[in-house]
């Protein structure tokens, strides 16, 4: 079936269940969406697209039902499709669905496909009108990982507590696996090594947590969270492996071209620390966050061998909104690809500022109306730790990356 | 030593210009509570209560931008109303909750929170219609 058939495919199920249920006149359902097109254009290095050239390949649409069926119970689902260079195409894909039993405010279960509570701004970081940037800050929320981070399959439990004079907290857990598909973001970032190509993933369950303390001191909260997969990948060798023994000169080819491989990530895992301040219109936000994990790769006829990614990134924001209609803010972002070799010195993969990527952004946002949102954001970027190889490749198939960089984005969002 | 004997006389003058509407919370007349305290207000308007104790659902009611909402949101939610407006479209987007049930007048409003079981709602002067007015404890 083509992509629009899909599309309207899914529309009119969509459609045809809310209008089912909406006769029935006992469960009203709510009905919204979003559709948003960007631009995005860098003097050097594609970033997530052809960036180089200026692309329009940057857009996002949403559409959801929900119906609260009794006081307690709450059903609902939303589609959603993106495009994003060479990931996404547009291909409509179920975000969330899930039913929600809210037993009481302290206590409530979910079950279905459910969003990731990853720092602040994980769950909504698909839907644009809800923040003032464009980008949100990289190096905590990378693009690699998006599809991969964005939502899990299983039971979740969820709650709010008042602590009286301590404030407020609120509460979830999930467990359960996750789809990734081949043709994700992840697969992007895990092919960048440049000597394999993955067929299939497998996940073997996946852990995530997260708690926000609204504290005493009005507009100050404070969230950590934390994500633990564990998964594995089938792929095969996309060139020969070789040993070179330096003296005398001598190569061995211990796997042939086609091999099949296996790498195991039992232990994948994410940790979030965040704190926001809102005082009226100023909103001030910073997060920390680490990434690990190791890899083991298994290769018929060659020993195993280990990876060991240790990722680290923090931002600081601040936004402020200066009427009804425009909000601008700023914030300053920094990647490490491996937290004990930040400025890259030790890196496999050179040039070193590959190890690392500041970024400066300075964003504005005008709200024409209540459906109508423009944003228009610069940023002053070093380093190209989160840019994909594969777009940056020269005449001659190596990486070319050139320092520092600018990248220039705009995005225009209806929703309803 | 001049200018500190003028300030205080200085903002005694601008007081009229700053007068900002009552905001009065009303319910449905079946709600067996009588009073809030600002902190119930804020919790009932996010969303982080749901529940009246021991009779039933709360269903909030809200205005669409006027100076009534601009204050309320201020005194008793602590958000501007872009920020109010965005909370509740986070929880739409998520599937962790539906849109509050807005309106274009306070006529509308009370009319609904009259007609409906568990429905709250705030409104700048006193009505004569079947709703109760809430007592707000400020602790």
């Amino acid at each position: 079936m083509k992509k629009s058939g899909k599309l309207f495919f899914v529309l009119f199920i969509g459609f045809a269940f809310s209008a089912v249920l909406q006769a029935e006149e006992k469960f009203p359902i709510d009905i919204h969406g979003y559709i948003s097109q960007g631009f995005m254009y860098s003097n050097h290095n594609n970033y997530l697209a052809d960036t180089k050239n200026g692309t329009f390949q940057f857009n996002e649409l949403g559409v959801n039902f929900s119906t609260q069926v009794t006081d307690k119970l709450r059903l609902g689902m939303q589609f959603a499709a993106l495009d994003l260079g060479d990931l996404g195409n547009d291909t409509i894909f179920l975000d969330w669905a899930y039913a929600d039993y809210r037993w009481q405010d302290w206590f409530g279960i979910r079950l279905g496909k459910i969003k990731i509570p990853m720092g602040f701004y994980n769950k909504t970081r698909d839907i644009d009108m809800l923040r003032t940037f464009v980008l949100l800050p990289q190096s905590i929320y990378s693009e690699t990982f998006r599809d991969t981070l964005i939502a899990m399959k299983g039971i979740g439990v969820y709650g709010e507590a008042p602590l009286h004079a301590f404030g407020n907290i609120s509460y979830e857990a999930m467990y359960g696996t996750m789809n990734i598909d081949r043709d994700s973001s992840t697969t992007k970032g895990v092919e960048g090594v440049g000597f394999f190509k993955v067929e299939k993933y497998q996940v073997k369950r996946a852990f995530c947590w997260a708690v926000t303390w609204e504290t005493p001191l009005q507009g100050l909260r404070l969230h950590t969270s934390g994500i633990n997969i564990d998964f594995k990948l089938a792929a095969i060798l996309t060139k020969d492996l070789i040993v070179t023994i330096p003296y005398p000169p001598y190569q061995i080819i211990i796997a042939r071209t086609g091999t099949p491989l296996i790498a195991e990530s039992p232990d994948f895992s994410k940790s979030i620390y965040a704190l926001e301040y809102t005082w009226k219109d100023f909103v001030l936000a910073a997060e920390y966050s680490r990434q690990d994990f190791t890899q083991t790769t298994r290769i018929t006829g060659a020993s195993p061998f280990q990876r060991v990614l240790k990722f680290e990134g923090f931002y600081v924001s601040a936004s402020y909104r200066f009427s009804d209609r425009f909000e601008t803010g700023v914030y300053y972002s920094v990647f490490y690809k491996d937290r004990d070799d930040r400025d890259g010195t030790r890196t496999p993969y050179p040039p070193p500022f590959s190890a690392y990527q500041k970024d400066a952004c300075i964003s504005f946002r005008l709200d024409l109306n209540d459906h109508w949102t423009f944003k228009l954001e610069g940023h002053l970027v070093d380093g190209t730790g989160l840019c994909f190889i594969q777009d940056n490749l020269d005449d001659a198939g190596a990486p070319a990356f050139t320092r520092k960089w600018h990248l220039l984005a705009a995005k225009m969002t209806f929703s309803f | 030593m001049r200018k500190i004997l003028f300030l205080p006389w200085f903002f005694l003058f601008l007081t009229p210009l700053f007068i900002f509407p009552e905001v009065l919370i009303i319910s449905n007349p079946d709600t067996h509570i009588s009073s809030l305290k600002n902190k119930d207000i804020q919790d009932i308007f996010t969303g982080k209560r749901t529940r009246w104790n021991g009779s039933g659902q709360i269903i909030i009611a809200t205005l669409y931008d006027s100076e009534v909402h601009k204050e309320f949101l201020e005194q008793f939610v602590k958000k501007t109303p872009s920020q109010f407006k965005n909370y509740w479209r986070q929880k739409v987007f998520t599937g962790e909750g539906m849109l509050p049930k807005t309106f274009q007048n306070e006529e509308s409003l009370i009319e609904f929170v009259a007609s409906t079981r568990g429905a709250v709602g705030y409104i700048s002067a006193p009505t004569d219609r079947p709703v109760r007015i809430m007592l707000i404890n400020e602790k």
